[in-house]
């Protein structure tokens, strides 16, 4: 029953495309095997010689099939190679490696579960996942809290909004090491313009990305430059999708800005900003250049996060195979978080057409 | 009373986007500003935002003395590579999952949308193995070649964009150019190719961004002062003790000039690639 219906709306689609295409051999060949009846049905009656036309490419038509198979593969051979050699491989590759133990200059040897045995009993590890925690705890509800104010005030009609637009959006953009130094000297506890500033208050600034209490929320603090970024963008669309009634009725109730806010903007606006918080996460889980750049894990390992401690390991002491279960233990966090936003992104964001 | 009120509103907003603006904007500013100030002025007790006098001194030691034109030439020539690579690579995997029927072509969907969970942090182990197996350590190769096989980080998300906007295309003009006897390589180049421009352009910007940006990949590869590419040689720079942040800054804006440029230039892009991912496109 459910198969005749869905049959038969398809049926009319593709009898549709017929009637303003009036090209029978293409729609043949695309239609599905049970509708060739009745697309050949409507063809009879007006297009007799079509339908001729088609018999005669009958033979034709698995020659076809198999060529577009093999231009199918050709196209796709960039992405089903690169995805062999550059994925695939590599994934298992590492599985195998996070069992061994391996320098690259002599070959792996198996060792078992003794390279996740060792990491759970690694109290630096445990500071690193620590200190990811932390950085993630503090950044993600700033930047997601913040990016959606930025969109709120972003959403007025007003005159050269597109300017604010543009210029918050752009540090989200000018990421990178160049960035990181930028931080740097304007945190520099000397001659930065941040304890300058302070100095000429009167106040002694603290040594910021020096200091073992300071490094981590200075750390966070430059992570919300992005903020004005997709985020916010993401945030900006989502309320241009409110609809304006809700609000006009609260104001007739008189409702103040906070309670419009709280009760009408973060309700609607919520799968977003569970994206949002999903986004966010994964980003700070894997932050690097900052903490690579600025401050090298330091001070005292306050800054050492997860994929610094994976680089580490692999390039600085050569631990391949140590790094490679770190980086298998990473990869198990980020998917949980992922599979996370996959389930969210299917209900609220669009895939298909 | 009402008009007032709208008014006191307008005014508020104002002054708020516009301290946010300069909070936001400030960093950059103050980028420019100490790279092209004297080293007195820099390190004097009052902050001045107007370097007086403006002193070209730092570029001329930068590209003379510390070879920055040689991370210039190199990041160039990655970057270029990697883009050109990345948009062709996709273009054609798109158009084969969006327009061809091969076996399997579901499958290695749902394989390929799965591929974007996987961290690059992951697959970096084996392949710096592997690239030293075949001796592809400190030259560029490790940082192109992946990005002709769609290999690169964000592949599988350009592929699926690229995808989205080949299904918006009429089949219809595939199937003119078939009667007219073009094969399908015919209709990739001379039907989805110039019609799949603006969406090209998105993906260009994008991987410009990524490349001339990434770190952990030249990181990882480079070892020799005379392969570094930008982010690389900004790091070196830091290491050495005797080089001051005006230079520091004055690279660093060599840096972030292009993207800044590029982002003005292609505004557009970035805010049609999130309509799209927002499911807007």
């Amino acid at each position: 029953m459910q198969r005749e219906k869905k049959f038969g709306s398809r049926a009319s689609k593709i009898t549709d495309e017929f009637l303003i295409l009036n090209e029978g051999a293409f729609l043949y060949r695309r239609a599905p095997n049970n509708l060739r009846g009745i697309i050949l049905m409507s063809n009879n009656n007006n297009n007799k010689s079509k339908l001729k036309k088609l018999k005669f490419n009958g033979k034709v038509r698995s020659k076809k099939l198999i060529n577009e198979n093999i231009a199918g593969y050709l196209f796709a051979a960039p992405w089903l190679i690169g995805f062999t050699v550059f994925i695939l491989g590599p994934i298992i590759a590492s599985f195998y490696f996070s069992f061994t133990k391996y320098d690259v200059l002599s070959s792996p040897v198996w060792k078992g579960l003794e390279n996740y045995n060792t990491i759970l009993l690694d109290e630096l590890f445990w500071k690193v996942l620590g200190n990811t925690l932390f950085y993630t705890a503090f950044s993600v509800p700033l930047a997601v809290f913040g990016s959606l104010l930025l969109a709120v005030l972003l959403n007025n009609k007003i005159k050269g909004i597109n300017i604010f637009r543009t210029i918050f959006y752009l540090p989200s953009v000018t990421g990178g090491v160049a960035m990181a130094l930028l931080w740097l000297w304007f945190f520099d506890p000397g001659a930065g313009i941040i304890n300058m500033g302070l100095r000429m208050l009167g106040k002694q600034g603290p040594l910021w990305f020096q200091s073992e209490i300071w490094a981590k929320p200075t750390m966070v603090i430059c992570s919300l430059i992005a903020i004005g970024g997709d985020r916010c963008l993401l945030f900006l669309a989502a309320l241009q999708g409110i609809p304006q009634s809700l609000y006009e009725a609260a104001d007739i109730d008189g409702a103040s800005w906070w309670t419009k806010f709280r009760y009408i903007t973060v309700p609607m606006v919520s799968p977003i900003i569970f994206l949002n918080i999903m986004i966010s996460i994964i980003k700070s889980f894997r932050v690097f250049t900052n903490a690579y750049v600025i401050t090298g894990g330091g001070p005292l390992n306050g800054t050492l996060f997860l994929v610094l401690y994976i680089y580490k390991n692999a390039f600085t002491f050569l631990k391949m195979g140590y790094a490679s279960a770190l980086a298998w233990i990473f990869f198990i966090i980020v998917f949980v978080f992922s599979l996370i936003q996959l389930w969210l992104s299917k209900k609220w964001v669009y895939y298909e057409t | 009373m009402k008009r007032k009120n709208i008014i006191t509103k307008k005014t508020i907003l104002y002054i708020c986007l516009t301290i946010i603006g300069i909070i936001f904007i400030s960093p950059l500013l103050w980028v420019v500003s100490t790279a092209f100030k004297t080293v007195e002025q820099t390190y004097g007790s009052e902050i001045t935002w107007i370097p007086n006098p403006i002193t070209f001194k730092h570029f001329i030691k930068l590209f003379t003395e510390y070879h920055l034109s040689i991370f210039i030439k190199n990041s160039i020539f990655v970057t270029f590579f990697s883009v050109i690579g990345t948009v062709i690579s996709c273009s054609m995997v798109a158009y084969a999952f969006a327009r061809l029927n091969w076996f399997g072509k579901n499958t290695f969907f749902i394989v390929l949308l799965a591929t974007m969970m996987i961290p690059q942090q992951v697959t970096m182990i084996p392949l710096f193995i592997l690239f030293n197996k075949i001796g592809w350590i400190n030259t560029f190769k490790p940082l192109i070649v992946p990005q002709f096989f769609a290999g690169g980080v964000e592949g599988a998300l350009y592929i699926f964009i690229l995808r989205q906007f080949i299904r918006s295309i009429p089949r219809e003009l595939d199937e003119a150019a078939k009667i007219d006897g073009c094969g399908y390589f015919k209709i990739y180049t001379h039907i989805i190719m110039p019609l799949l421009k603006p969406a090209l352009g998105t993906i260009a910007v994008f991987s410009f961004m990524l490349h001339w940006n990434d770190f952990m990949t030249p990181l990882i590869y480079l070892n020799d002062e005379s392969k570094f590419t930008l982010p690389v040689g900004l790091q070196y720079f830091r290491l050495q003790d005797f080089i001051l942040y005006n230079e520091l800054m004055g690279a660093s804006l060599v840096a972030l000039l292009p993207c800044i440029i590029i982002f003005f230039m292609c505004q557009k892009y970035f805010i049609r690639g999130i309509d799209l991912k927002a499911g807007k496109g």
